[in-house]
This record gives C-alpha cells, structure tokens and sequence, in this order.
C-alpha cells in the first residue's frame, strides 16, 4: 500500500537510535573522557606538579615597554613570570638550566608578596571567576631540614596540616649555596713551599669554599689555616673535609694526590670589603714558589649542591 | 521513481560529515587524560629518577667527586653478579639522591652494529609498579682513560650510552 505521509520517521528512528546507543556506549566506556580536570582531588595533583615544575625548570620573565629578561628577581616590580632556574644569559631566551636554582632568585622568591605569588603560580581554584587560594607550603630541604640562605629558611606558605588530604611533588635539585674556587695542586703558590698563599677579596655574604684536587705529596697533610696571621680555629671558622660522592667525609691523617680537598670557611672571617691574606699550611708538600699568588675571586663559580624543593598544596 | 523512504547519495554522505564532525567536535574539545590517584604516585617516582640522573648529568667537579658520564665512563665493562654492582661510584651517587627507593641500572649502546644492553647496578627484581628513566651520556677515550674505565675506544670515536635506570618503591 502506498502511503505519502511520515515515511522517513521509520529509517530515521532506527538510525539515530542506534548513533545515540553507539554513544553512550563511547561516553560509559571510554574512562576520564568527560571527567572533569577542575573538579575534586585531582586538581590538588595538578597545581602541586605545576608549581613544582615552573618553579624548577622555567628561568621567570620580567618585562616592560622597553625591556625584558629572564633576570626578574632584579626588577620585581616588573615581574611577570616567576621561576627559580639559574640562567646566564638573561637577555637570551634560549638557555636552558632546569634543576640549577640560582641563589639570588630564591632570595627574591621568598620577598615576593603573598598575592602576586598566589596569582603567579595559580596556587587557587577559579569558582565562578571567585578566586579561592589554596593553602600551600613550598620549601627547599637539605638533609630533612630547610635550606638556610643568607640567614632564612628557604620556606613559603603555612605549615601543613593533618587533617586534610594534601597533594604533594618533590623534585630533586642542585641549589646555588655559595661560591667555590676549583684549585689544582699545581696551580698553587707560595713564599714557603708546603704554604699555599690565596688572596680573597670580601666581603661574602655566604661561607666560601675552597677544592683542591692532585694535591702531590709523599704522606702528605694539612695543617691549619691561617688568615692575616691569624690562625683559624678548626670547626668554627672553617671546615676540611674530603669529598666522596656527593657526601663530604672528616679529613684524617695523610692526604692521597685523588683526594678531593674542600676547605669551608666561614664568611665572617671575610666581612670587610677588603682584601685578605688567606695562607693554607700542609706539610710534606712542595709547591711553585710566588707571587703571582692565586686570587679566590677570579677562581670562584656558584657552588651548587644538592636538595629537594617540595611543593605541598590543599584546599 | 520509488516513492519510499529513502535517503538518496549526496543526503546520506550528508548525514554522515554531520554525525562524524559532531562526534569530533564531542571528543576534542573534552578529551582530558585524568591522572587517577595510582598514577600520583607513579608521576612522583617518575619525576624523582628523571630528577636524580640529569642532576647528576649537570653537576660540576665541585658539587660532585664524579658526574654520569665520569661514572659510567669508569666501568669495567664486566657484567656483575646481585647482589653487588659493580659500578659503585654511580651507586653511591644515585643512592643518596634517591633515598627510600631501589633501582636496576642498565647500560644501552651500539658497537660495530649491534646494540648490547648490560646491566651495572642489580638492586633486585623490580616491583610492579616500576618506572624507567633515561639519560644520554657521550664517552671520549680522554674520559675514559681518565676514569680508568674498560671502554677501549678509539681517540677520535664517540660513544653515546643510554643509561636507563629502573626504580620503584620499597
């Protein structure tokens, strides 16, 4: 029989039933397809793993209508970006250190003001265009206890509490600590042969350190140290020890020439903007007589030594 | 001429660019990889041992006695047997980086061809929830040489070693 009216609605039911059961069967199966990325836990994870990694590896950006660089901690009124990785050149926007912090960055990090870093970092959740910050606590750790930089704890936010379900990312890094001089034992000099003369120039707002490798002798030792004939008390005004690894192990008895002899001294015996006259006495070893004598400023680079940087966020 | 329900060539190809592009349209714009609370931990892990070996590839002489490549240029070239490793300077290294974790360490390079994967570092079989990291380091005969390692290369050769590392929670 031939009928001229609603002959499509038979196909057409058929065929878009079957689209609509094909879908839903995509959208029940398939997990996290429409799982939302802002909504519960889960965004903790987020923000925890974000704020470590811009911290970590992004070198920070300041600008304004003239200038910009990555250098930001030296303008943060005209910050726009903050990020804790050492960087050399901070004009160029093409170098590269992630897991190298710079000492001066985190200095700057910890005085930046609470909302531009909350704002910055995006350490809130966005309710209907409401900010809500999240509680945080970002900290630099040395052996299980904060770092100590320029006489602060190198620690942001509140401390965290226990009642609550806190997302958390640690990154292994190497931290810009202070200044080291890379010596070989034939570089060095002196008036008496087994007295290594190092002029230093203050004033150092961190202990300064000293490495000394193939230092050659024959049962070999240090003695003391001695600053403007001042001889320098052990374990207060410095520190000798040998470096195994990444662990620094006392220095006792004779030296070997693959010893890795680091001296720490303390940079209050270096305050002044002076120069100072630091002599290393060892016995048994023959060095090149001087002057010229090494000088410590042209010798030194950042010491970077190795912390974790921990992120901890909660709603 | 049929009268019937039918939907004719250019209709029917139609149709089918709409619900396609509807389906497209569904699936980009809300595809989103949700890490599940298991995979946290695996993120953790992960970014620890990445962490671990590039901070080791990047330390100078006066962070470290001796960096990736001064380490796994230092190797004897002989397989060790577990428990012990045998390549103890990159050990002692990687363990103070990575405390309350255990890992197996794998050498991956090619020579005259064939690519050998040997182990250095046995910590024992690894958990299921396991994670490799990887890291390049290029060889010199000078570095070799100076480290005292088992290479043998020649002085104007190059060899890159892939380090891999497996780790994973005890």
């Amino acid at each position: 029989m031939m009928d001229e009216k609603g002959q499509i609605a038979v196909d057409f039911l058929l065929g878009i039933s079957l689209f609509l059961i094909a879908l839903t069967f995509t959208v029940q199966f398939i997990p996290g397809m429409f799982m939302s990325g802002t909504a519960g836990e889960s965004s903790l994870d987020y923000t925890a793993y974000r704020t470590a990694t811009v911290l970590v590896e992004d070198t920070g950006w300041w600008g304004n209508s003239t200038s910009s660089g990555t250098d930001w901690e030296t303008q943060p009124s005209n910050m726009m970006r903050i990020g804790l990785a050492a960087d050399d050149e901070p004009k160029s926007k093409l170098t590269n250190s992630p897991n190298l912090l710079s000492k001066a960055k985190i200095e700057q990090f910890m005085l930046v003001n609470e909302n531009t870093l909350i704002e910055n970092l995006g350490l809130y959740n966005n309710v209907d265009n409401t900010h809500f910050s999240y509680g945080y606590n970002i900290s630099i750790n040395q052996e299980g206890v904060p770092l100590v930089l320029n006489s602060t704890a190198i620690m942001r936010g509140k401390p965290t509490p226990l009642d609550r379900e806190v997302s958390k990312i640690t990154r292994v890094v190497l931290v810009e600590t202070g200044t080291v001089a890379v010596l070989k034992g034939s570089e060095l000099t002196g008036e008496i042969a087994s007295e290594a003369i190092i002029n230093v120039t203050g004033p150092f707002e961190e202990n300064i350190t000293i490495q000394i490798r193939n230092l050659n002798g024959a049962n070999h030792s240090f003695l003391n140290a001695v600053v403007d004939n001042v001889t320098l008390t052990p374990s207060s005004d410095y520190t000798i020890y040998k470096k195994t690894g990444w662990t620094d192990l006392p220095l006792n008895g004779s030296l070997t020439s693959t010893d890795l002899i680091c001296l720490n001294l303390d940079h209050n015996r270096f305050n002044l903007s002076q120069d100072y006259k630091l002599e290393l006495r060892f016995s048994n070893v023959t060095l090149d007589p001087g002057p010229p004598f090494i000088r410590y400023n042209n010798h030194s680079s950042p010491l970077y030594e190795p912390a974790y940087l921990t992120v901890e966020v909660w709603q | 001429m049929n009268n019937k329900a039918q939907l004719h060539t250019l209709e029917g190809l139609g149709a089918a660019v709409l619900m396609t592009l509807t389906i497209l349209a569904i699936t980009q714009s809300t595809m989103i990889v949700t890490p599940q609370n298991a995979l946290a931990v695996d993120v953790q892990l992960e970014q620890m041992s990445s962490d671990a070996l590039a901070v080791l590839d990047i330390a100078s002489m006066a962070s470290v006695q001796y960096n990736l490549t001064e380490c796994i240029a230092s190797w004897d070239m002989a397989e060790p047997t577990y428990p012990t490793g045998n390549l103890d300077n990159l050990d002692t290294a990687l363990s103070y980086l990575l405390p309350g974790i255990l890992y197996n360490v794998d050498l991956a390079y090619t020579k005259s061809g064939n690519l050998n994967v040997e182990k250095v570092i046995i910590n024992g079989p690894p958990s299921t929830n396991a994670v490799v990291a990887r890291r390049y380091v290029t060889l010199t005969n000078q570095t070799v040489n100076n480290m005292g390692g088992g290479w043998s290369l020649q002085d104007d050769e190059l060899r890159v070693v892939e380090v891999r590392m497996t780790a994973w929670k005890v």
